[in-house]
């Protein structure tokens, strides 16, 4: 206990420090690792292993050695598995339900996959964005209803579009640092029901009716409700809190800065889901759980939400936020989806305990933000180009990526971002540009566009894919990254765990 | 589109087939002015003119057209009877020669053979193919403005509606019941109507044929509805509407003068099934003429109390009779002569244009001899006074109906009246035109700008004189190739013209940026590969901030100035009339000039940024926007919004412009992306208005229809009584608001009354009429001299400070204090509020709160914005973090010893660089520094209160001050947005000091047996906003009476004897502070303001104690006078003295920290415009009657000696 105590102790202080050393360090042994890889300033066994895995022939990967960093703090963790229930369309098969079934079904779902005891699991992160205020901490509420032991916690956490990858960080913050040994990150986002409230000045009236002591009180307050102002209800505010803009018009507006055209993003959307389809026709999209639904016909088993259009349906869409200029369609957005992901996420001597063979391990991560007006969507840019810094890595050692698909026009803007010497010098502090993504390696079983975006859940699907992804075509290293509200990015690195 | 006065020609003539090509020329031969035709479709999917869907009546063959190839159809038969007369049969002969002209006819071909004739299409079946080849065809003829079309069904009406809305449409069967109905439930003239023309059918004899054999039940309905249909106060109300009414069916004499002279409808269709060759159309006309003539007699008979004797009604009666014959010749030769003319045009043969325009001209030239000819007959028949009758009467009848007078009429009757002199080349060049547009409105190209060669011809002839004039005066061409001021080029099909103004921040609508733009314009409208043309500007944030001031400055004469704003309307006039559509992308400011060119222009599409906003602010100039910018406006804005712009001078902002309908659409900034924000904004917008301009060269903007309570709205506002009302109520307002002493809102106001009464082209000249009057006026010229002051002293004049003042402190949370926090926190400083009690930090943090709470309800600010402005304030009692601050700006109570004791406490914890400001309206600064460690560091500034709302910051340099104390001061003061001027540490300062001298005078006056009434009423007939005798209860007659002694004691006798400090001293021991303790001179009450207040009987009675002799009788003149000298006196002291260093910024001082009426400029430029020597004479005078004190300073008796002026 004492030892576990120091250890945290020297975690906290390391954290506090460890941005400049370790780019410090970064650069020193990228300088130093062409000429040797064994050079090494802090040998450790772990890292010797690392660095024998990857000059080994058998990965076949076409990644360099300069990838001594790319280790985390604290101990390994790795991503055992990730499952979700099929994503649909909001107001389709799951109307009737309540967002903590959808979760529920995704940790049992998980249970069955893995084959675990319902009492291994320690500890359970979910995200979620829109609560629902009955289920406000619906982590714990969907464990109770799966049956799992009742001496398991869970909390809720909430990062707009990238809430489950606040959980997962957090389920592996957990892990590194030696707290728990198996830990659930999952996410849920039930949007075919959503708190409408009554107007401001009508809850305050009916508080204090709560509070009127005497009829004649309680009759005055009655009086004063009757007003039709007071009845007309309020709508969870899809705008942003801070610039009163709509995320669409944004995107609208951030593709008009980076020269993206329509055309480009009707493409885009239509590789996204033609990607999709291909993907669910092969097979690959094995982490969806099928969904039996009380009074249903049959069960839900696949996302019905991919749509395969021809360019010419798509060009006859007007625009959809920006009238009458705009870009951005129904076409190239995302759709409004519910759904639910869970992943186990646990230490590499748990995994061997339990007799699990893991799929990833969950390197660096980093969440960023930016302006949330002018470049709201643009989080995996200044994401990615960090984590690659941090991390002493470039574009070309990543084998897959795994993006999330806001827009098209997001996306599109996202990687011509990346690929711009003007913005790198000018907003992410770089001599030059992070490079260009090559669009093979990228979101190649579709993405947020096509299989929807249910926003508390997509982090886990994303990382899952990408876990996925790296067997499936035998690569090593994935670089996951995905917006949010409020000008918020975040970026992961997931290497394969052989 | 004026359809008036039209002869339609149904079905066929009267000797030949109907529609039938022979028929067609007969008819038109006879003097129709329109054919009325049915259209369908054949199998092979041509459009043919045939009356019935089957061949059967007209060609004896069994059958449907729509099942017959063209080439297959029968001819016409040569007997086949009348479709609504069966007794009748039409018969002639099918002679070989008229074959072709006897086969059932295409559209094409009618179109083709009848190119300038109007006709009427009736779609009688449902079928969008045949709609849709109609509207091509009626495209391809361009004779969209010569179609009207229509069907009785509905929906087939609406699907017509929807192809072309810019073909006129006549009402479907179920709009003219919606007409009918809403006429006799009186709603009629709050409903929106869709269709241009209204067709109903009138009782005539083809009716009565039909009718005989109806069961007499029946024939009561039959009645009734007739009567309900034929309304004439129903036609008169459509017609005023500019909805044309024609009726059918009319076939004899008697007929026609009951359409015309009873229900005077505007034109008829006829079925001429009588086959009396004695039938004419022509004499139907002229009967109608003569039935004319005898109505204007008539009226004037009635209605101007004419009496005419029985031989000069026969002189009239044939002077008209010939007028009429006259004017149907010259329109016959008119209308030979623009077929010819449109042919050439059409033809590119320039050489015969020219020599047709030639011999138009020679026209003209004959036609107004003429028309002087038979004005000089017509003068003959009527004496003066009797012509004089007419024109009164006519004016009064058009007001009282509420219909615009006719330009035209005004214009022939001013020249009856002035035997027929025109001596104004314009009015001559405008009469000619209107003369054109009449000629022509057979053809109607002339007025309608649609029709390119039209728009070709119009602009050739209404420029041929004035490019003549400009090629006289300016010979030089602009070479294009090197424009200065604009960028143009091209993408696509579509012309770019940025404004990029050399070496200036902003673009103007300066000589040079107009030199280059019109001819510039000119070429791009000739340049065939150019379809439309975008306007923008290449530098952010300033589209065109309006008219170059100094050209206005430079005019040297009222012509000029007309010049200026004819020159502005003809441009924007181009732009207007351009036949290439053109789009305004407008980011920045947009105001004045830049605003009318906006306005001129097709379609308008803003950034929606903080910079971008429009107004109209030649008001505040003392001028109106002259270059058709009233006119636009109210044609774009309901009238009190437009009045409300034009009055008020306001800049609306993009959103608020989108409401108001004054932009078509916005765009929201984008942010950076490749390239910096501001270039990509650029950029994007550019993109979308290329965009929308290649769509508008072929789908011209609707404007999206109006709902029906924005329609029942305009409808009501549009009522002559409604407006009127308008008219008064601004006026009064204007009024009460003015006093009547600025004469630009007056007259803005003249010119829209006049232009909502009597048109546009009335209008426009008054409003350059208006423009020239009022910049020619002295009160312009002080508000012009205002607004330079005002820009210098916005500039930086004394450098930048050693140091940038970011932390500023604010000792005390009162009014003022808080005030000053308010205007720092939102300009980049960090602002610590301090106060000894948590008490009065809170209501200092309220102040602020509420204040920016609502600039957020005025959607000036968003929360978070107001969120991020307020995390700039701390309030504290403790001293913490002073030792950041770089300012120290005191605001604690007006105490010598007070301010010294904190400026001590403060000096131990600010840093060395920090400076310290005070805010005093009177102390001396080099007092309150006199203990002080550094008191080079120490400053005065002087806030004016609300702190907020007053742009004025009087800066206090005492002779210890050093130079970069006082950068620092004014570089913090012009950050918070203020006017800064710098002054001498002088008992009172500037302001403070002119403030007493005329406030002393004000307690004398009241000594003398004066009321604060009769006070407060001469100043503020004077110009200022506040009566002197209130502004001391606003001031508070304490601090008054504080500064009254201090001053005293300093000027002695030349400020005022000892009982003005004594008589202050014993108002404030009895409580008598002024408005914050609710009793001063008058008696503050809540709910009574302004001149309901009452005098306080307390202080009429404390007065008599200290009563003085009148010399004089105390009149509004006197009173004036007497206070306005010591001010206008102390003034010229204070320059004299050096306590300000030049007149500009003693102006401004006065106007905006006193009040000084801002149309007289401030006290120098009123001395200036007044006359010196003028001003040294009074004041002598006033001097031997009261004393010394009104003894004229030194600099004015050299200044009056020399006859020297304070601006050169």
């Amino acid at each position: 206990m004492a030892f576990r105590c120091s250890f945290q102790k020297g975690l906290i202080h390391l954290r506090q420090s460890n941005t400049s050393s370790i780019r410090l360090v970064t650069t020193k042994t990228t300088a130093s690792a062409s000429s040797s890889t064994q050079k090494q300033s802090q040998p450790s066994g772990q890292q010797q292993q690392q660095q024998q895995r990857t000059s080994s022939p058998t990965t076949g990967t076409s990644s360099s050695n300069k990838t001594k960093s790319l280790k985390g703090l604290g101990r390994d963790v790795v991503f055992i598995d990730g499952v979700r229930t099929p994503f649909l369309t909001s107001f389709t098969s799951y109307k009737d339900l309540m967002g903590y079934h959808l979760a529920r079904h995704a940790l049992l779902g998980l249970i069955k996959r893995t084959k675990i005891d319902k009492s291994t699991p320690e500890y359970c992160v979910m995200g979620t964005v829109i609560q629902e205020v009955k289920t406000s901490n619906v982590a714990r509420e969907a464990l109770l209803s799966a049956g799992f032991p009742e001496n398991i916690p869970g909390h809720t956490v909430t990062m707009a579009c990238i809430s489950s990858n606040v959980a997962l960080a957090s389920a592996a913050n957990n892990i590194a640092t030696g707290l728990n040994e198996a830990v659930i990150a999952g996410g849920v986002e039930y949007m075919s029901d959503v708190p409408i409230r009554y107007p401001r000045s009508m809850r305050k009236l009916m508080l204090s009716l709560n509070r009127a002591k005497s009829t004649p009180q309680r009759l005055g307050l009655i009086t004063k409700m009757l007003s039709l102002k007071n009845f007309t209800p309020e709508a969870p505010a899809i705008a942003e809190f801070s610039t009163g803009e709509i995320m669409g018009q944004s995107a609208d507006r951030l593709a008009a800065a980076f020269n993206v055209t329509r055309r480009e993003q009707d493409e885009y959307a239509q590789r996204s889901h033609k990607l999709a389809q291909e993907a669910a026709e092969k097979g690959h999209l094995d982490d969806i759980v099928p969904m039996h639904i009380p009074g249903a016909e049959d069960v839900v088993s696949r996302d019905n939400g991919v749509r395969v259009s021809t360019l010419e349906q798509m060009s006859k869409l007007k625009p959809a936020f920006v009238k009458p200029h705009g870009t951005v369609t129904a076409a190239s957005s995302s759709f409004i989806t519910d759904g639910a992901s869970a992943s186990l996420i646990t230490s590499v001597e748990k995994a061997k305990e339990l007799g699990l063979k893991p799929k990833a391990y969950l390197r660096r991560y980093i969440f960023t933000s930016q302006d949330p007006k002018d470049q709201l969507l643009l989080g995996p840019t200044y994401a990615t180009a960090k984590l690659l810094e941090q991390a002493g890595l470039t574009l070309n050692d990543i084998d897959v990526f795994e993006f999330h698909e806001a827009f098209a026009g997001q996306i599109l803007a996202n990687l011509k971002a990346l690929n711009s010497d003007y913005f790198a010098q000018k907003y992410l502090n770089r001599s030059s540009k992070v490079g260009e993504i090559p669009l093979e390696k990228f979101n190649v079983w579709g993405g947020s566009l096509s299989l929807g975006h249910p926003f508390g859940a997509t982090g886990v699907r994303l990382v899952t894919t990408a876990a996925n992804r790296l067997i499936k075509e035998n690569k090593r290293l994935a670089l996951v990254a995905a917006c949010a509200a409020g000008g918020q990015g975040h970026a992961m690195l997931v290497e394969r765990y052989q | 589109m004026n359809f008036s006065l039209l002869f339609m020609f149904y079905i066929g003539a009267a000797e030949f087939h109907e529609n039938s090509l022979l028929a067609f020329d007969k008819g038109l031969a006879n003097g129709v002015e329109m054919l009325e035709l049915d259209c369908h479709l054949t199998k092979d999917h041509q459009v043919v003119v045939h009356h019935d869907p089957s061949l059967h009546r007209t060609t004896g063959h069994l059958g449907y057209i729509k099942d017959i190839e063209y080439a297959k159809l029968p001819a016409i038969n040569n007997k086949i009877q009348l479709y609504c007369d069966s007794d009748l049969t039409i018969s002639c002969d099918n002679s070989p020669s008229n074959s072709d002209l006897l086969r059932i006819p295409l559209l094409k071909d009618v179109f083709a053979r009848y190119p300038t004739t109007p006709i009427n299409i009736d779609i009688k079946v449902n079928d969008d193919e045949l709609i849709k080849q109609v509207s091509d065809l009626i495209q391809k003829y361009r004779r969209e403005h010569i179609t009207i079309w229509g069907s009785f069904s509905h929906t087939v009406c609406r699907k017509l509606t929807l192809q072309n809305p810019r073909i006129i449409r006549f009402c479907s069967f179920k709009e003219a019941a919606y007409v009918v109905f809403a006429y006799w439930t009186g709603l009629l003239p709050f409903l929106p109507l869709t269709p241009g023309a209204f067709e109903v059918p009138i009782p005539g004899e083809v009716f009565q044929k039909f009718t005989e054999n109806i069961n007499w039940k029946y024939k009561i309905i039959l009645y009734l509805a007739e009567r309900i249909l034929n309304n004439k106060s129903m036609f008169a109300h459509l017609q005023r509407r500019g909805i044309p009414v024609y009726v059918w069916i009319l076939n004899n004499d008697r007929e026609f003068q009951y359409a015309f002279t009873e229900m005077g409808v505007t034109g008829n269709a006829f079925v001429p099934h009588s086959l009396s060759s004695t039938f004419r159309v022509s004499k139907q006309k002229a009967h109608m003429a003569n039935a004319r003539t005898d109505a204007i007699i008539d009226a004037w008979k009635s209605k101007a109390g004419l009496t005419l004797s029985a031989e000069e009604e026969q002189k009239l009666k044939a002077w008209f009779a010939g007028a009429a014959e006259r004017i149907q010749t010259r329109r016959e030769g008119g209308k030979k002569l623009f077929v010819e003319l449109t042919a050439a045009v059409e033809s590119n043969d320039s050489a015969k244009a020219d020599e047709l325009l030639k011999k138009l001209r020679e026209g003209f030239r004959q036609l107004s001899e003429g028309r002087e000819k038979a004005l000089d007959e017509f003068d003959n028949i009527l004496s003066a006074d009797q012509r004089a009758r007419i024109v009164v009467a006519a004016v009064k009848q058009a007001k009282e109906s509420g219909r615009p007078i006719k330009f035209a009429l005004i214009l022939s009757l001013v020249v009856f009246l002035s035997h027929g002199k025109l001596q104004n080349i314009d009015h001559l060049k405008m009469a000619s035109a209107i003369f054109t547009t009449f000629l022509c409105r057979q053809q109607r190209f002339l007025t309608l700008t649609r029709s390119p060669v039209a728009t070709q011809l119009w602009t050739r002839l209404a420029s041929t004189s004035v490019q003549q004039q400009q090629q006289q005066t300016a010979n030089k061409p602009v070479n294009l190739q090197q424009l200065k001021n604009l960028k143009v080029d091209y993408q696509d099909d579509i012309a770019v013209v940025q404004f990029n103004q050399e070496n200036s921040k902003v673009n103007t609508l300066s000589k040079g940026m107009m030199d280059e733009f019109v001819p510039l314009f000119e070429q791009l409208q000739n340049d065939d590969k150019v379809k439309g043309i975008v306007v923008m500007s290449a530098k952010p944030g300033s589209f065109i901030a309006g008219a170059d001031i100094n050209m206005l400055e430079s005019a040297k004469n009222r012509d000029e100035l007309f010049k200026i704003s004819r020159n502005g309307q003809d441009v924007m006039h181009k732009i207007e009339q351009s036949r290439k559509p053109i789009v305004a992308a407008i980011a920045g400011s947009c105001l004045g000039g830049g605003f009318e060119v906006a306005l001129a222009c097709h379609y308008r599409i803003a950034m929606n940024d903080k910079r971008t906003g429009f107004g109209v602010p030649e008001i505040k100039l003392g001028l109106l926007p002259g270059a058709g910018g009233t006119q636009r406006l109210i044609q774009k804005l309901s009238l009190p919004d437009a009045l409300d712009l034009v009055l008020t001078g306001k800049e609306v902002k993009t959103k608020k412009a989108k409401s108001l309908g004054l932009v078509d659409a916005v765009v929201e900034p984008i942010g950076p992306g490749l390239q910096t924000a501001e270039e990509k904004n650029i950029d994007y917008l550019r993109s979308v208005a290329v965009q929308k301009a290649k769509e508008l060269t072929f789908k011209k903007h609707v404007k999206p229809q109006p709902g029906l309570l924005e329609n029942i709205k305009s409808k009501i506002m549009s009522t002559s009584y409604v407006q009127n009302y308008i008219f008064e109520q601004a006026k009064k307002k204007v009024m009460s608001q003015t006093q009547g002493l600025y004469p630009a809102p007056l007259k803005i106001l003249d010119v829209i009354k006049q232009t909502v009464e009597s048109g546009s082209k009335v209008g426009y000249n008054a409003e350059a009429e208006g423009f020239a009057d009022l910049g020619t006026t002295s009160e312009s010229k002080a508000l012009i001299s205002l607004f330079h002051g005002r820009t210098e002293c916005k500039k930086n004049k004394y450098g930048k400070p050693e140091r940038e003042v970011k932390n500023i402190a604010v000792i005390g949370a009162g009014l003022m204090g808080a005030g000053i926090a308010h205007v720092s926190i939102d300009k980049g400083f960090n602002v610590i509020l301090r106060d000894q009690t948590t008490k009065a930090l809170s209501r200092g943090y309220s102040q602020i709160t509420k204040g920016y709470q609502g600039y957020v309800k005025r959607k000036r600010l968003t929360n978070t914005e107001y969120d991020r402005i307020l995390a700039n304030l701390e309030c504290q009692t403790t001293f913490d973090n002073l030792e950041k601050c770089d300012m120290v700006i005191e605001a604690v109570f007006e105490d010598l010893g007070l301010k010294q004791k904190v400026l001590a406490e403060i000096e131990q914890r600010i840093p060395e660089h920090c400076v310290f400001a005070s805010n005093t309206s009177a102390l001396p600064i080099h007092e309150i520094a006199a203990n002080s460690k550094r008191p080079e560091k120490v400053i005065g500034m002087h806030y004016f209160s609300p702190v907020d709302k007053m742009e004025l910051l009087e800066i206090v340099r005492a002779k210890q001050t050093s130079d970069d104390t006082v950068r620092s001061a004014v570089s913090v003061g012009l950050k918070q947005g203020k006017v800064v001027i710098v002054v001498g540490d002088g008992p009172g300062f500037y302001t403070t000091r002119l403030l007493m001298f005329a406030g002393a005078e004000v307690f004398r006056l009241l000594q003398e047996g004066a009321s604060p009434k009769d006070i407060d009423k001469a100043t503020k007939k004077f110009g200022f906003p506040v009566g002197s005798a209130t502004l001391f209860d606003e001031v508070g007659i304490d601090v008054a009476a504080h500064i009254a002694r201090d001053m005293q004691s300093v000027f002695g006798e030349r400020l005022a004897d000892k009982s003005m400090p004594a008589l202050f001293q014993d108002l404030v021991s009895n409580n008598l502070h002024g408005r914050k303790t609710g009793q001063g001179l008058y008696i503050y009450q809540a709910g009574v303001k302004g001149g309901d207040r009452e005098v306080n009987p307390k202080f009429t009675e404390l007065i008599k104690n200290y009563a003085a002799e009148a010399k004089e009788q105390v009149t509004t003149e006197s009173i004036q006078w007497r206070t306005g000298l010591r001010f206008l006196n102390e003034a010229a002291r204070c320059l004299e003295e050096k306590i300000i260093t030049s007149p500009t910024d003693g102006d401004i001082g006065a106007v905006f920290g006193l009040g000084f009426p801002p149309m007289k400029g401030g006290p120098f430029r009123f001395m200036d415009t007044y006359g010196v020597s003028k001003i040294v004479d009074l004041m002598n005078s006033y001097r031997s009657k009261y004393g010394e004190r009104f003894a004229p300073t030194q600099l004015l008796v050299d200044m009056a000696k020399e006859d020297k002026k304070f601006y050169s």
